[in-house]
């Protein structure tokens, strides 16, 4: 092997080498490995590989407490069992999590931490490649920990979403979907953290004094908060969390570790006005329109409810008429026998639903059958509402 | 000879060879055997591979020795050639394809597809590295071109 100390070429060693001893130990090690990984049967390793092999080995020594006092092969071999502890305590961590999972329609939730850590526990190999990381944990953390890599960084993503995850189940998980609705319609399908905004939210509702895991608010309490929200006080409602008693220690930690982070987020949604998408205002008592295309009026009702239309006084009157109607063609046979006035479309539109827009607006798609200027205000309705 | 990387222990392990190659009535001499040495040296360099034995290089040897129409005054300059082109291939394909296999394809290659043309070889080899970025494996290539080849990888 004397003959290897003197030939390996410098650029071959990783960049981080120069924290170890002796390259001679590591370029034994990474051709052992390589031999062993190859049966022998290959005598060049080209300079990537060589590199991998050695940020693997360095990586695995590194876990070792006390590297700095062994040789390299021992270090590497305690880290190894190192990386064996923490591959358990990953698989520990997800099924903790995935027991008691917070049910949310957010696709990447779920498949971050059962299909993601499913492939990185199946390809992750401990021996040859410990610094790789070999996938990208999609669903993104409040909390990310940059600093660590590879298995370390996979084992603290877990930790901190099993904090979120409790921190989530405080909360009404179908409340929570609407939450995110209001503030990202398409927030099923994009990888967006759902900790955040109800922490925004738990903030909000310590300020202003309401059971801590509230999601519905008046228009009154936007008001209130505008003029009380600052960023001493969040600091300081978050200083006080440990003497409360809603969260563990644990939480509140975590809580802490991103306080900065909250006290610009509310301060951007103060500064853009964006408030009420995060709010579920409590839903008005009058008739929201069910539609769907098989609950059809007869004639003598549909004549009746024009009439009605016709006789009302003022539009509020109007809309609350048309929104008798329980089919969707019915609904749209209404709006072209009625020719409502722009104000009064402008109108029907505020009061209708996102998700209720949408299947006016799929209807037209379908048919090829477009009411204007209602689509037009139901397609501005929706872009509105996109972000 | 004035190679500060090349040293004297891989000069003599390829004259070593000539204990095989004699008996087919081959022989490389010192120069030669630098030569040879020089040529692996300077593709591990270009190809930024790190070369830890001369078995590759020996096997190369003691393969295309076997070659009976390759005569003395040919046969140095083949088996540089193949050096070139089994680094070139080396760097290409992963560590899944063992060096035999390679040292296997060229010479199959060489003497049944490229009719010993070395830019016919050339050609051939680009054509694996396809076939290999696609499938990820040679042996199936390398079996349709010599059914009878058997590998050991």
């Amino acid at each position: 092997m004397n003959m290897l100390k003197q030939e390996t070429p410098k650029q071959f060693l990783p960049i981080n080498f120069s924290e170890y001893k002796d390259d001679g130990q590591l370029v034994e090690l990474v051709i052992r490995q390589f031999k062993e990984m190859t049966a022998d049967e290959i005598s060049s390793i080209s300079k990537e590989l060589f590199n991998r092999l050695a940020s693997g080995i360095l990586y695995s020594c590194s876990l070792a407490e006390d590297y700095n006092e062994l040789t390299l092969q021992k270090a590497y071999q305690k880290g190894q069992k190192v990386i064996e502890k923490k591959l358990k305590n990953i698989r520990e961590i997800q099924k903790r999590i995935l027991t008691t999972l917070f049910q949310t329609e957010n696709i990447y939730y779920r498949s971050t931490v059962s299909d993601g850590i499913d492939a990185f526990l199946k390809h992750y190999n401990r021996r040859y490649f410990a610094a790789e990381m070999i996938i990208n944990c999609d669903y993104p953390l409040f909390n990310p920990d940059i600093r660590q890599v590879s298995i370390g960084y996979i084992e603290q993503y877990l930790l901190n979403l099993e904090i979120e995850n409790r921190f989530c189940q405080y909360f009404d998980n179908k409340q929570v979907d609407q939450l995110l609705e209001n503030s990202l319609v398409d927030y099923k399908k994009l990888p967006i953290n759902i900790f955040e905004p109800l922490l925004i939210v738990f903030i909000y509702n310590l300020i202003l004094n309401k059971p801590p895991f509230n999601l519905i608010f008046e228009l009154d309490d936007l008001n209130r908060l505008k003029s009380l929200v600052s960023e001493s006080l969040i600091i300081s409602i978050i200083a006080d969390l440990s003497n409360q008693s809603f969260l563990d220690e644990q939480i509140i930690q975590y809580i802490i570790q991103g306080q900065n982070k909250v006290a610009a987020l509310i301060s951007q949604q103060l500064i853009g006005d964006n408030l009420e998408k995060l709010y579920l205002k409590r839903r008005k008592k009058t008739k929201i329109i069910k539609l769907n295309l098989f609950n059809n009026m007869d004639y003598q009702q549909y004549d009746q409810l024009l009439k009605l239309i016709y006789n009302c006084q003022d539009d509020n009157e109007v809309i609350r008429a048309i929104k008798q109607v329980n089919s969707l063609s019915d609904f749209i046979e209404i709006l072209n026998d009625c020719d409502l006035s722009d104000q009064q479309l402008k109108l029907l539109v505020e009061s209708l639903s996102l998700d209720e827009c949408k299947i006016i607006m799929a209807y037209f798609k379908k048919y090829d059958y477009y009411l204007q200027p209602l689509a037009d205000y139901l397609s501005t309705k929706l872009k509105m509402n996109l972000f | 000879m004035g190679n500060e990387l090349i040293n004297s222990n891989q000069i003599a392990a390829v004259v070593s060879c000539n204990q095989f190659l004699r008996k087919k009535q081959l022989e490389i001499s010192e120069q030669q055997a630098y030569e040879i040495v020089e040529v692996a040296k300077s593709c591990q360099i270009d190809y930024q591979l790190f070369q830890f034995d001369d078995k590759s290089t020996i096997k190369l040897i003691k393969t295309f020795s076997e070659n009976q129409s390759l005569r003395q005054q040919e046969f140095v300059d083949t088996v540089k050639q193949m050096l070139e082109l089994f680094y070139y291939l080396r760097s290409e394909l992963d560590f899944t394809v063992d060096d035999n296999s390679i040292i296997e394809f060229l010479d199959i290659s060489y003497r049944k597809t490229a009719y010993e043309n070395y830019d016919l070889l050339v050609d051939q080899c680009d054509e694996l590295i396809r076939y290999f970025n696609q499938n990820g494996s040679i042996n199936e290539y390398v079996k349709t071109r010599n059914p009878q080849t058997v590998f050991t990888d």
